[in-house]
């Protein structure tokens, strides 16, 4: 069945949301979608009212995101009903669903870079033949002087923050004249500070009475903006409550089907030797800027040295020099008692430094090849993996049976490519190879970044069970409570320098904060 | 609304490849079908003549096979070079200077050697000297990073005019007038088989093509070549050199365009001539460029380009076929081998992607 589609017809122009505050805007019933060999939504029914946040939570590939391109007309489901202000619908493409004023926010922008923002927005929401410059430009002006949204229409796109990118993506859905908002992952790209932005925008829009959508696998986000949360699990769906009722822990148990423990158990670990020294270490950035400025530490055995600084203050570079990746300008690297300064990528390797580099994808593996070829990719040159001139595919097969039960990398088999493997399982895949040949030094950026919490806790555990051997780590990240709960000693950058170095039992996070905004240890009362 | 939708093939199948291709030479054929009975030609009998002057007789299949060689050996090198990133576009260089080298052992030896031996080294002569000139474009890409594309297809343009002074200059066969060098003597021209086939550069390409093949999938090495070749930032990662694998894979490359030169030399013409790169034929640049396609067709890898080498080597013959045979004019037989190799090129493509009519369905 077909009903009139409200929004053909009239110019896509901002009216308030014609359904009343706290009416259901959007039932999903028995939504079935069966994907080959797997069923993405079991029966799964969902509902939002006008003027909520309906937090959308589950692990990666619990079945979130496929239920929201149901419901934006991307997939057509199996089985199951979707009536949208009481009034049942067939939604047959992303059109259809934005004439029913339903806009979608992806989680990653779909923009044209060296266009003008009001360019993409008249892509996007304009049907006339010609650029209708003014026009677009002045609808802009108005939402997004409505919602705070600050943007300026002809700034081109490149030039934004991803911030303001985001703003950029919903000013295009709200000027389509959306009044059911689905947002995926909205969060994953912003700061700190860009979050709060967001979050204020979409409690102005929910005063408003539009509807908002919100998925993601963040804890704290659910229980900071949300109203009510639906929770998947491997495509079924849990349970919706209404957020006041929930805390950390139970939603943490529902999405992942047993107790997380937020707290690591960190065994004492006697340290011993040193095992990396950074004297005075002076690199350059990408632009010829001077991103590491004299920045000296050591590492010892069986110990964990967290880098605690905002993203960008020199973090990428200082790894890059320390794995060979980068020309050091000035300074000493010692490696368990010899200089390492400027050596090539593959005397480190040789030297037993493991690195989990940032970029998973683009660095540390290659998509197209399989996933066993991926867990050889630093030991591919010693036995038992290779003989001479040739690789030993027998030992290749067993090792990557091996490994992927040991580390629990879920995949169809070792011949699959890497690249269709899920964020956790591609960074277990990651965390395997760099970890089994017992490196001396492990150098891990942002490991847990962008993942969900049951791989997280896989992820720390496994960086523990690297210090229990004795192994020193370097630890990088930008989340303040894993660097707290995880470090032995925390080192905090701030553009290009170490404004101290701590041991993480004596140091506050206010004090880290502190730190992190340019205040060195000494100046802190 | 009616949209195309594409997505991504995880891993095709061969046989869903084979029949892509397949239906994409069909395709090929029909639309050159139009073309032909728009100009009163009776579409099904050229594509017979077509199809039986490159594989139809013995002699045919002789022909073909002839030009296959010099397809297979550049073909299979530059197969290995674009798997590694190496953008060589140098081959028909790399091909005249192994051919001039080849020719120079030949002729300008100053001491006796044994036939064979002799012939050994007029293709070692020939390996060298396209080994090297490839070499000199990676060494200066991977030291100053000068682009491999233009360096290479510059040096084409340099070589083409070394080879011109030669012909034209010292090397010109006296009292002739001609551009070629007087002929090898008998002992140094390569036997054949079928009266064209000169079977000892076939089998220096059987060779190459198997050896490059287990080269690729089973040695250390060839890891190196793959990993770097789908993911330059991860081979940085996993500490291989960059300069290590350019200047191999362009040094197999150049060699052995450098010896498909030497077997034209000895095996076809017999004389370093004008034109030995292959660019005689009336559709064809030289086989230098054209075994760019057969790479790229063979989807870089050693087995499917020599596959390929054959196939393309029979559209070159039996096309030249249409021409002499059936009148057909030049053009509408370099317009229907186009077609043939746009239908090939797309259908390439298309394996690699799903194509949907209407709404986007399930991944």
């Amino acid at each position: 069945m077909k009903i009139p589609l409200p929004g053909r017809k009239r110019k896509a122009i901002v009216v308030a949301p014609e359904a009343k505050i706290g009416e259901f805007v959007v039932k999903m019933k028995g939504i079935t979608k069966r994907f080959p060999g797997m069923v993405a939504n079991d029966n799964i029914d969902f509902d939002v009212r006008a003027g909520e946040v309906h937090a959308l939570l589950g692990e990666n590939g619990a079945g979130k995101t496929t239920l929201m391109n149901i419901l934006y007309g991307l997939y057509k489901p199996d089985e199951g009903e979707i009536y949208i202000r009481g009034q049942k619908v067939n939604i047959k493409s992303p059109s259809d669903a934005i004439n029913l004023n339903i806009g979608m926010v992806h989680q990653l922008f779909k923009q044209v870079p060296r266009h003008t923002v009001a360019e993409n927005i008249a892509l996007a929401s304009s049907h006339d033949f010609f650029f209708p410059g003014s026009k677009v430009k002045e609808k802009i002006l108005r939402i997004s002087k409505e919602f705070g949204l600050k943007v300026d229409p002809d700034a081109e796109v490149w030039q934004l923050s991803a911030a303001e990118q985001q703003n950029v993506e919903l000013l295009k859905v709200l000027c389509r004249g959306a009044q059911i908002l689905i947002l995926d992952e909205p969060t994953s790209t912003l700061t700190p500070q860009g979050k709060r932005e967001l979050f204020s925008r979409l409690k102005e829009m929910k005063k408003r009475g539009y509807a908002i959508i919100f998925i993601t696998h963040k804890l704290d986000e659910v229980l900071k903006i949300s109203d009510r949360c639906t929770i998947l699990r491997k495509g079924k769906k849990i349970k919706t409550i209404p957020t006041s009722k929930a805390t950390k822990r139970s939603l943490a148990r529902w999405m992942v089907g047993r107790e997380v423990l937020f707290k690591v158990k960190k065994k004492p670990v006697k340290k011993g030797k040193i095992v990396l020294e950074v004297k005075k270490l002076c690199v350059l950035g990408d632009r010829g800027e001077t991103a590491v400025k004299k920045v000296s530490f050591s590492i010892r055995e069986g110990e964990i040295l967290g880098i605690a600084g905002i993203g960008g203050s020199g973090q990428g570079e200082l790894v890059e020099a320390l794995t060979g990746l980068r020309k050091i300008e000035e300074g000493r690297l010692i490696l368990s008692g010899k200089d390492v300064t400027n050596v090539s990528p593959r005397k480190f390797v040789d030297a037993g430094v493991a690195y989990v580099p940032e970029k998973r994808i683009e660095v540390g593996l290659v998509p197209t090849m399989s996933v066993k070829e991926n867990l050889i990719l630093k030991d591919y040159r010693v036995p038992p993996f290779s003989k001479r001139l040739f690789l030993d595919r027998g030992a290749i097969n067993r090792s990557a049976k091996e490994k992927i039960s040991r580390y629990n990398v879920i995949a169809p088999s070792p011949d699959t490519p890497a690249g269709i493997l899920s964020g956790g399982n591609i960074q277990r895949l990651i965390l395997a190879r760099e970890t089994s040949g017992e490196p001396k030094l492990l150098i891990a950026t942002y490991p847990t970044y962008g993942l969900d919490v049951g791989s997280v806790e896989s992820v720390r555990e496994l960086l523990l069970k690297q210090r229990e051997r004795k192994s020193a780590i370097l630890l990088i990240s930008e989340d303040l409570d894993e660097i707290m709960m995880m470090s032995d000693r925390i080192a905090v950058m701030y553009e290009g320098k170490i404004m101290g170095i701590v041991d993480a039992g004596e140091v506050t996070r206010e004090e880290i904060g502190l730190m992190m905004t340019g205040t060195p240890l000494g100046e802190i009362s | 609304m009616l949209g195309l939708k594409t997505e991504k093939r995880a891993v095709p199948s061969p046989w869903v490849e084979l029949g892509i291709l397949g239906l994409s030479v069909v395709i090929a054929l029909l639309v050159g079908a139009i073309l032909l009975l728009m100009q009163g030609f009776n579409p099904l009998h050229t594509y017979s003549t077509l199809f039986s002057g490159a594989f139809g007789s013995f002699s045919a299949l002789a022909k073909t096979l002839t030009k296959t060689i010099p397809l297979l050996l550049i073909g299979v090198g530059l197969a290995l070079a674009f798997k590694a990133k190496a953008w060589n576009i140098g081959a028909p260089g790399q091909m005249i200077i192994g051919a001039i080298a080849g020719t120079g052992v030949a002729l300008f030896l100053p001491f006796n050697l044994p036939a064979p031996v002799h012939v050994a080294l007029m293709f070692i002569a020939g390996f060298a000297a396209g080994a090297g000139l490839a070499a000199l474009c990676a060494f200066l890409n991977c030291k100053i990073g000068l682009d491999m594309v233009i360096s290479t297809l510059l040096l084409n343009y340099i070589v083409l005019k070394l080879l011109w002074y030669l012909l034209f200059g010292p090397w010109q066969a006296p009292g002739v007038g001609f551009p070629y060098t007087t002929a090898l003597p008998d002992s140094l021209q390569l036997s054949t088989i079928a009266e064209t086939i000169h079977y000892p550069t076939l089998i220096i390409g059987i060779i190459a093509v198997i050896l490059i093949h287990i080269f690729v999938s089973r040695t250390k090495q060839g890891y190196e070549i793959r990993v770097f070749g789908e993911n330059p930032k991860a081979a940085e990662y996993a500490g291989i050199s960059r300069f290590k694998i350019t200047m191999l894979v362009m040094i197999v490359s150049g060699g052995l365009a450098g010896i498909a030169g030497v077997g034209e030399v000895a095996g076809v013409h017999h004389m370093l001539k004008l034109g030995v790169d292959g660019s005689g034929m009336a559709y064809v640049s030289s086989f230098g460029y054209t075994a760019i396609i057969v790479a790229w067709l063979g989807r870089r890898s050693a087995l499917g380009s020599a596959l390929a080498a054959f196939f393309i080597a029979g559209i070159l013959v039996g096309g030249y076929g249409l021409q002499t045979v059936e009148g057909i004019p030049y053009a509408m037989v370099s317009a229907i081998l186009g077609l043939i190799l746009i239908g090939l090129t797309a259908g390439m493509i298309l394996t690699r992607y799903k194509i949907s009519f209407g709404r986007r369905r399930s991944k």
